[in-house]
């Protein structure tokens, strides 16, 4: 929204045009995550059903390999479907039919949209059931349960540890309120996030502005609640992606060696040498436009190389250990072995990594809005409240709630990632 | 001669990284605009273009502008920051020694700080001192540099004037109303040493005071959990349970052989710090009206001043790499390991 | 033995304790247990065995039977989440002026025990990668033990007297009066020698240090004092770490499973080692170790443990010629003789028992061929079977087969 559709919704007392996009964006960020699992999912039970099947004669092949096909287009088609719909909202002028026309478009968008994601879903159960008959069955379960039996027990003690972890519970428990915060903010907040009452500027708490009202009149607490939606996506999505990306290279580098390694190794030395904050300053500079998804898109390029590294390593690691030798020897071929024996393995340090990097990636972006490169002026979001309230530090309510928004965040992520690395080093345990 | 062969080919590593540097902040200087915009405004005649950009051989294919981005670069040519109305060279020679002084501050108060808080939370682990140590690290990595900064700004300056206690300065490296103060090397605590001046030292000191708790706090709380774990560890190991079989005092089987072996990779993390300093000083200098680099690649940014954008970016990942390769070479001679291989 | 009960007081005010003074360590109803997640594994369950001054006694059992925990325990080493729970463990410490005191090593306070520890009593242990200090050097590693428990000043003060009579030899003159009235006044002070400096104190140490390396029949010994830990191979670094064990000369040294990293033929090297340097030192050893092989060759007694209890303890040649408990025998039959033909080898049947829940009465009887009722009802008490043979079992073999 422009600077001049908050002024005419202000005036016009118009404030429904906010809550279709937030819930949309979010509604499209869930199915991009979504689809990616279910690629990751669907790709694993694809390999090891491709090893089984070898010979082809069953068409299960041809089924489990097409629901990979259906997760990209989801994605792209549910993506595009979304850009689309919002771009036409934003032509969107106060002519009363374009207004009925718009909304029923968008509504048609969306309903394909949908209709695309739950194919998908029902292809991948579909597929995991059809290796639940008994004809298929046979050939997977009982390995698999032999490969999965110790781990299964490890896995019990380990929630049985963080259930005893009193941070790690809290640290849970804070990450939950935010994610209700940001999915029930239209509920709970009294005012919307770019409102702005000019009778009320620099408010201090009390009264109807329970946390005060900024130099613009914008009422605090709603603002740091809606922020909430802005800065968590943000985590999320650049660390999901980060992640993925960031897997695949450094599971290739690390398995594959040689020249692959070697430039792998290179290119993240380059991208090591910028110290973070600084390298996304620039890129969000070459992209042009400063606003929240050139963030995210800087910050993803900044982040993956940690976790290229971190996997590299931990599939050199693994592939060295005598269990590999000794599953090749009785047979398992190089993918099994890779997904089924290395990846498990690389699994714990990576999510632990992920977990604490949320907390860094919430305080990079907020250090980005902080300098002038995020969102837009004027959109509720914590590094820009905060930024916005640097003259005014003497009011202290300005800066002080959506600085301890974003302490608190990335508090709980950092207990949290803490907590389970220190469950998970295995020479912290059994103690 | 493991160490000779270390250092080698620590410095041959630091070559590729050094030109991929330089190749990406071209290519990311290139993004940001079309380096014509450097040479021409508004009124600057069409026709005229095609020869502006022979002249500064912006017609020329992309390898050969790299080139001469090169050239230019060693030698001297920096190119001129709109956002600063100097020269790029001036501007980073101005600013250079605000920030490195602050961040300098900054790291001796956190490493001082930060090895014994980690000593004491691995040897007294799981007791109060342990939880209020971590958790004050804990805080320190969790919290926004530049929200911490306000926090302090209006606690020690606002508040403390407030309640009628004696504050601390708003911002600025000194208090150029009541001080007079003429750079030698503008390294104002060394020029006040230099010059003998007490007032100086004394005013300097006080304005380093809270930026350098601000930027320095991140950079202790990392240390302090580095040196806890990285002492927890090391503690499990087989040859403190020989230390103790000597018959050696608890005291000296921690300060003596733990602590060796802990303080390794401990060196490593604080070359990463400097990266955190450099960032902390973009982010907290327009707080503290700090006349530094940070300040100075806020506004370039914000104006788009390619030229500075592409100086400051390269200068910090130089900075980073050099700090990089001297806590390797530092780590190389620690470690007996690799000293004597 | 006549023993006169203690109280929980500091030693100084105890009543005196008793010791056989042909025993220099007795070990007395030891339990040990450690507090895990899983339970509390009983890990040491009343272990009771006695060194001999002049012995070498061998600790044997299975893995997991509790060998190394009995070391930790006698040096107090054990940490959490283990503890010692019960029993005594008595010492015949000698002081200074050579009187002879015996001490509970689990009860006094922690600054006697670092006194003891390194000093009258020190540990090798297994791993020799694992157990020296990467980034000291060796020499300094064995100077820091002799630093800390020896006072040096009479060596300091005999190796200056020794420097100036060298001097002597090849002065004239006026410089050799002045050397021979320093000579003469050094001699004076032998009684009682001066308190050297720091510096002097850690040259004397080195060069101790480099005396026991070359004790040990390390090569080179003065280079290799110079050296850091991983600069050297495993066996030399075993042999330094035995160095700096036996620098204080101790009354008792405990090789905990000492050569089982280490290849046979340097095992053999360090075993023959061990036995020399007990004769020159008048030392007594305890070797930990589960290689019966070991045992025949070095040892004079042997301790035999299984799951945290002494099962038998006798002489070494008594032991293999006439085993009495059923898991002696059950070990010495399933040593592969070269002598014989067998299609198969005879193994004890069942495997070493969770010490979480262990077994009740006589902990082997689950595995026991001639167990009865009364074996999982009730712990054998111990007894001596034959004379200097102690066995706990209810159904003895061997020469005593047939009786009770």
């Amino acid at each position: 929204m422009t600077q001049e559709d908050t002024w005419s919704a202000a005036i016009t007392g118009d404030l429904q045009t906010e809550e279709a996009p937030s819930s949309i964006t979010a509604f499209s960020g869930f199915q991009i995550v979504v689809a990616i699992i279910g690629m990751i999912t669907g790709s694993m039970v694809f390999i090891n059903a491709y090893h089984l099947f070898d010979g082809g004669d069953i068409p299960l092949v041809g089924v489990l390999g097409s629901f990979f096909t259906i997760a990209i287009p989801t994605i792209v088609i549910g993506f595009l479907l979304i850009r689309v719909g919002l771009d036409l909202r934003k032509l969107e002028t106060y002519a009363f039919s374009w207004v009925i026309y718009g909304n029923l478009l968008m509504g048609l968008m969306i309903l394909l949209a949908g209709a695309v994601f739950i194919l998908a879903i029902l292809f991948n159960l579909l597929a995991i059931a059809l290796l639940f008959v008994p004809a298929i069955k046979k050939y997977w379960w009982d390995l698999f349960k032999e490969d999965m039996g110790p781990r299964a027990k490890e896995s019990r003690y380990m929630l049985h540890l963080i259930r005893r972890s009193p941070l790690v519970i809290a640290g849970i428990l804070i990450i939950a309120v935010y994610i209700l915060l940001a999915v029930f903010a239209p509920y709970i907040t009294p005012y919307g996030p770019t409102e702005r009452n000019w009778y009320e500027t620099m408010r201090p708490p009390g009264g109807t502005h329970i946390w005060g009202t900024d130099q613009n009149g914008g009422d605090i607490y709603s603002m740091v609640i809606w922020a909430t939606q802005i800065d968590l996506k943000i985590a999320i999505a650049v660390v999901a992606i980060a992640l993925v990306l960031g897997s695949f290279i450094g599971a290739a580098a690390g398995y594959f060696g040689g020249a692959v390694d070697e430039v792998v190794m290179r290119i993240t030395d380059v991208f090591f040498a910028f110290p973070g904050l600084i390298l996304a300053m620039a890129i969000v500079a070459a992209l042009g436009e400063k606003n929240l998804d050139n963030i995210s898109i800087a910050l993803m390029v900044v982040w993956w190389p940690t976790y290229a590294r971190l996997v590299r390593g931990q599939v050199l690691i693994e592939r060295e250990k005598l269990y590999v030798e000794a599953a090749r020897s009785v047979g398992a071929s190089d993918v099994r072995i890779l997904v089924f024996h290395i990846l498990p393995n690389t699994i714990q340090p990576v999510i632990v990594q992920a977990t604490l990097d949320m907390g860094g990636v919430l305080l990079t972006a907020a250090g980005l809005s902080f300098i002038g490169f995020g969102a837009e002026a004027g959109t509720a979001e914590w590094g820009l409240m905060i930024s916005q309230g640097q003259q005014h530090f003497m009011n202290y309510w300005v800066t002080f709630y959506p600085g301890m928004a974003i302490l608190l965040c990335a508090l709980s992520f950092n207990l949290v990632g803490d907590g389970v690395r220190d469950i998970l080093d295995p020479k912290l345990r059994r103690r | 001669m493991k160490l000779r062969d270390y250092i080698i080919r620590r410095l041959l590593l630091a070559i590729p990284v050094v030109i991929g540097v330089l190749a990406i902040t071209f290519v990311l200087s290139y993004m940001v605009g079309d380096p014509i915009t450097l040479y021409t405004t508004e009124r600057t005649p069409i026709e005229a273009i095609p020869g502006i950009r022979a002249e500064h051989g912006l017609n020329q294919p992309l390898y050969i502008q790299f080139f001469f981005y090169l050239r230019d670069l060693m030698m001297g040519n920096w190119g001129y920051s709109r956002s600063a109305r100097m020269d790029v060279t001036a501007t980073i020679a101005q600013r250079f020694p605000a920030t490195i002084e602050l961040a300098m501050v900054a790291l001796v108060f956190a490493v001082i700080a930060g090895i014994p808080l980690g000593i004491l939370s691995a040897t007294k682990k799981d007791r109060v001192p342990d939880h209020v140590t971590r958790v004050v690290a804990l805080a320190g990595v969790s919290m926004p540099i530049f929200w911490f900064a306000l926090i302090l700004k209006y606690l020690f300056f606002y508040q403390f004037y407030v309640w009628g206690l004696p504050f601390l300065p708003e911002g600025g490296r000194y208090s150029y109303e009541y001080v007079s103060y003429t750079p030698i090397t503008n390294f104002m605590l060394l020029d006040s040493i230099l010059t003998l001046n007490p007032v100086l030292f004394f005013d300097t000191a006080i304005h380093l005071i809270l930026p350098g708790f601000a930027l320095g706090y991140l950079t202790l709380a990392i240390i302090t959990r580095m040196m806890r774990s990285s002492m927890l560890e090391v503690l499990k190991e087989d040859y403190i349970t020989l230390a103790r079989s000597k018959g050696l005092r608890d005291r000296v089987v921690i300060y003596k052989h733990a602590l060796r072996n802990a303080m390794i990779p401990t060196v490593t993390v604080i070359g990463l710090a400097f990266g955190g300093l450099m960032t902390g000083a973009v982010l907290t200098e327009t707080i503290f009206s700090w006349p530094g680099l940070g300040r100075w690649s806020v506004r370039a940014i914000l104006q788009s001043d390619i030229p500075s954008i592409n100086a400051f970016t390269l200068l910090v990942a130089f900075i980073f790499v050099a700090a990089n390769l001297v806590v390797d070479l530092i780590y190389g001679t620690l470690d007996p390991r690799i000293r004597y291989g | 033995m006549a023993l006169d009960e203690t109280s929980h007081t500091d030693s100084n005010s105890e009543p005196e304790l008793e010791m056989d003074p042909n025993l220099i360590l007795d070990i007395r109803e030891l339990k040990t247990n450690f507090y895990t997640y899983e339970g509390v594994v009983k890990a040491l369950d009343g272990v009771t065995v006695q060194l001999r001054r002049g012995d070498t006694l061998a600790l044997v059992g299975e893995t997991g039977c509790g060998k190394s925990v009995t070391a930790k325990s006698i040096m107090r080493l054990v940490d959490s989440p283990g503890r010692v729970e019960a029993g005594e463990i008595l010492f015949m410490d000698e002081e200074k002026d050579g009187t002879r005191v015996v001490k509970d090593l689990l009860k006094i306070s922690e600054d006697e025990m670092r006194k003891i520890r390194g000093n009258h009593i020190s540990i090798v242990f297994q791993d020799p990668a694992t157990y020296p200090n990467p980034v000291f050097r060796i020499g300094d590693q064995i100077a820091e033990v002799i630093r800390l428990h020896q006072d040096l000043s009479l060596d300091i003060l005999e190796e200056k007297i020794a420097a100036m009579e060298d001097a002597l030899k090849l002065a004239e003159g006026r410089t050799a009066d002045q050397i021979s009235s320093r000579l003469a006044e050094l001699r004076g002070q032998l009684s009682n020698p001066p308190k050297p400096t720091d510096a002097e104190i850690k040259k004397a140490a080195k060069r101790k240090a480099v005396e026991m390396l070359n004790m040990v029949r390390m090569p080179s010994a003065a280079e290799i004092a110079n050296q850091y830990p991983h600069e050297l191979s495993g066996g030399m670094r075993q042999r330094a770490l035995i160095a700096m064990s036996l620098s204080c000369n101790p009354k008792i040294l405990i090789a905990d499973e000492a050569t089982t990293a280490l290849d046979v033929t340097v095992q053999a090297q360090v075993l023959k080692l061990l036995n020399d340097l007990k004769a020159v030192l008048d030392a007594s050893i305890i070797i930990i170790t589960h290689d019966l092989g070991v045992v025949a060759e070095t040892c004079t007694q042997v301790a035999v443990m299984y799951a945290g209890v002494v099962v038998e303890y006798t002489n070494t040649r008594e032991l293999f010629s006439d085993p009495i408990h059923p898991y002696t025998s059950g070990l010495l039959r399933a040593i592969p003789k070269l002598t014989e033909k067998v299609a198969k080898l005879t193994q004890i049947m069942g495997t070493v028992p969770n010490l979480i829940n262990p077994p009740t009465g006589c902990r082997f009887h689950p595995r026991c061929e001639f167990a009865t009722e009364q074996c999982s009802n009730e712990r054998p008490p111990r007894e001596e079977m034959k004379p200097g043979h102690w066995v706990e079992c209810w159904h003895p073999q061997g020469s005593l087969a047939g009786r009770k």
